[in-house]
């Protein structure tokens, strides 16, 4: 800048406003270089990430805020007297308008490589605006939440305490669905096959656009009716407050559903040695691995017949462990995690726990001679009969242990295997 | 112009019927603690409305705050900015449109003889510049009046001087009013005095006509004695007041 320009848009010098945009985009470009590595790439949860990164992002836009809003609005300052004509909601657009740019302006640089990975690798869907826009108003509210604080407490060393509230502010919606509509970090984040409610998404927009607007009203009434003399502000500045009380309440009280799940989602199948394989249209890429990866299992076990493999992504509602272990162990029915960050091989552990009935035995909660044997075979049919360690089948032929499993097929499918029964 | 201004904080009244009027140069305010110089000062600048009375901006009779640039005795500026930072912000805050802010702080830091100190972080100035930069904080949306409050406390002699160069510079082309303590810089930078007692305007004259009524015994001290000697004496005189 030369000599000839003061600067009016960030007198404070542009560190204020740079160090905190640098540390923003460092933070999402970090958080999210996990992702980046991954195979292939969902739309529904690198949507879900701009408003997951808010949990780091949100306290620094907030002590930012404060230290700005600290140096340059207590009435003491000689260029923010109240009776300035531009004191008031021009001083306050100023100053938010500068930082709220500057901070959604990093922060969308830091998602840059991951939003370029998501359109090279994803193959289903597309970014969900509404989303997105949740995880950028965070990112306002936050930066409002902060000026306010430096407003209200006229100086600029109450930037760590607006770092820590907005820190426990985001931890409160990791704690569970409580808070869920009214803070922009989840504590668990939707995959395929999933997404987000519009009605919970709704009401989260409107909770952050209304703390925006409330916050910035307040600040807006202090900047242009506080004086020197006294600490506290006039009362009718803060009427706006108890707008964002008011909307706090109705989803405690009824917690709306985080996620709607796909109805009849687009599936990719594929039939390999009497084994059905099933992914949704945005897993296709992953069929190929996951037949790869299970088919030498199949092979070994030698006795599988009518069993589908069927990616979870096309269940329609929550799988949980038990969901995996239990209930469809019971049927020929695989449910199969495709996740971006599991590899397929970590995956078949599900599909040697069901071929060898140790499946079934945690369904019944059997911790026996039957179980014992159920997952010595289990770590037999996922190494190929490579085992480690103690296993009753170490040391026998693939084909010996083929045979056998073939003539107990029921026993090993029904948990009731007995050390007399081994090969 | 004050005209029949009067000023309550809840029961108590501040300011009962002021009359006055303000010209161009360099008006002074005198008068002792709790007179209600400050309730004065702050109606001047717009920071509350007289509860009787109106003040007048121009000949038209305009009756509201009018354009006032106002250092506060006690002000703070942000270490961390340029010196022209600082007034160029303050210009805009005023109302500057932005693209002549650069404009405006150059000239206002000429006025107050801190040109070469623009490119400077705030920090590094002394007292006296700072209150100086104060007052180019306050000059830069060229004010119609200049309201300076007790500028030259604190300050060593040599920058009170420089100080005065500076206000007695300002006051040739616009209305500056001046509350002080000190009655040299009544005697040195004003044309006219005003002093205010318990709320009312009790003199109202020339800072020569003030003179021969404190005496020149009194005036020959800034501090001390002949100071407060000098001005109960003017204000028994005036308005019967003790204290």
């Amino acid at each position: 800048m030369s000599d000839r320009s003061p600067r009016t848009l960030w007198p404070l010098g542009p560190l204020p406003i740079l160090v905190p945009s640098f540390l923003i985009t460092v933070t999402v470009l970090m958080s999210t270089i996990t992702m980046r590595g991954w195979e292939f790439q969902e739309w529904v949860r690198t949507s879900a990430e701009f408003h997951q990164q808010n949990a780091f992002v949100g306290p620094i836009a907030a002590a930012a805020a404060t230290y700005w809003a600290g140096r340059l609005t207590p009435p003491q300052r000689v260029f923010a007297q109240p009776f300035a004509a531009r004191n008031g909601h021009k001083v306050v657009i100023l100053h938010l308008g500068t930082l709220m740019t500057a901070f959604l302006i990093s922060y969308s640089v830091g998602f840059i490589p991951i939003v370029a990975a998501t359109v090279r690798l994803a193959e289903y869907g597309g970014p969900a605006p509404l989303v997105i826009a949740s995880g950028y108003l965070g990112v306002m509210a936050a930066t409002a939440f902060g000026y306010f604080i430096g407003v209200i407490g006229r100086t600029a060393l109450l930037a760590p305490v607006s770092f820590v509230l907005m820190f426990g502010v985001a931890v409160l919606g990791t704690g569970g669905d409580t808070f869920s509509a009214l803070v922009p970090v989840l504590h668990i984040t939707p995959s395929l096959g999933s997404v987000e409610t519009v009605p919970f998404v709704s009401y989260r927009l409107a909770f952050l656009v209304l703390v925006i607007v409330s916050f910035v009203l307040t600040c807006v009434g202090i900047v242009k009716r506080q004086r020197s003399g006294t600490r506290f502000p006039p009362l009718r500045t803060l009427v706006a407050l108890p707008l964002v009380v008011l909307l706090v309440i109705p989803p405690l009280v009824h917690p709306p559903a985080l996620f709607a799940f796909e109805v009849d989602p687009p599936r990719v199948c594929l039939n390999e040695q009497g084994v059905e394989y099933c992914v949704h249209e945005g897993h296709r890429s992953q069929l190929s691995n996951i037949v790869s990866a299970v088919d030498p299992l199949i092979k070994i076990h030698g006795s599988v017949s009518d069993v589908r493999i069927v990616d979870e992504a096309l269940r329609g509602a929550y799988v949980n462990f038990d969901d995996r272990m239990s209930v469809y162990a019971m049927s020929n029915f695989i449910w199969y995690p495709v996740d971006p960050f599991n590899s397929a091989e970590s995956s078949i552990r599900l599909v040697s726990s069901h071929l060898s009935g140790l499946a079934r035995c945690r369904q019944e909660r059997k911790y026996d001679v039957s179980a014992d044997l159920a997952s010595d075979l289990e770590q037999w049919l996922r190494t190929s009969g490579s085992t480690y360690g103690e296993n009753v089948f170490q040391g026998r032929t693939v084909e010996v242990v083929k045979t056998w499993i073939a003539q107990h097929k029921q026993a090993i499918e029904t948990c009731s295997l007995t050390a007399s029964q081994l090969p | 112009m004050v005209e029949n201004v009067g000023f309550t904080y809840g029961r108590k009244q501040a300011l009962s019927d002021v009359n006055w009027a303000v010209d161009t140069g360099i008006t002074g305010l005198l008068g002792p603690n709790g007179a209600g110089k400050t309730t004065l000062l702050n109606l001047l600048a717009g920071l509350a409305k007289p509860t009787t009375g109106r003040i007048v901006v121009d000949d038209t009779g305009r009756s509201s705050s009018p354009r006032v640039g106002f250092v506060p005795q006690r002000f703070s500026l942000a270490g961390e900015m340029k010196v022209r930072d600082t007034v160029a912000y303050a210009a805009w805050v005023n109302g500057v449109p932005r693209k002549e802010c650069p404009d405006a702080s150059a000239k206002a830091l000429a006025a107050v003889q801190l040109d070469e100190f623009a490119t400077s972080r705030v920090r590094s100035l002394s007292g006296g510049q700072r209150q100086r930069l104060g007052v180019a904080a306050a000059l830069a949306h060229e004010p119609d009046i200049l309201v300076l409050d007790e500028p030259t406390v604190g300050l060593d002699p040599g920058q009170r001087l420089r100080l005065r160069e500076v206000i007695a510079d300002l006051g040739s082309s616009r209305t500056v009013l001046l509350s002080t303590h000190l009655i040299e810089d009544v005697s040195h930078l004003c044309k006219r005095v005003g002093v205010l007692a318990k709320g009312k305007l009790v003199f109202d004259g020339t800072e020569a006509e003030l003179t021969t009524m404190i005496g020149d015994v009194q005036l020959d001290g800034t501090l001390g004695s002949s100071f407060e000697r000098g001005y109960l004496e003017l204000i028994n005189r005036l308005g019967g007041v003790s204290e």
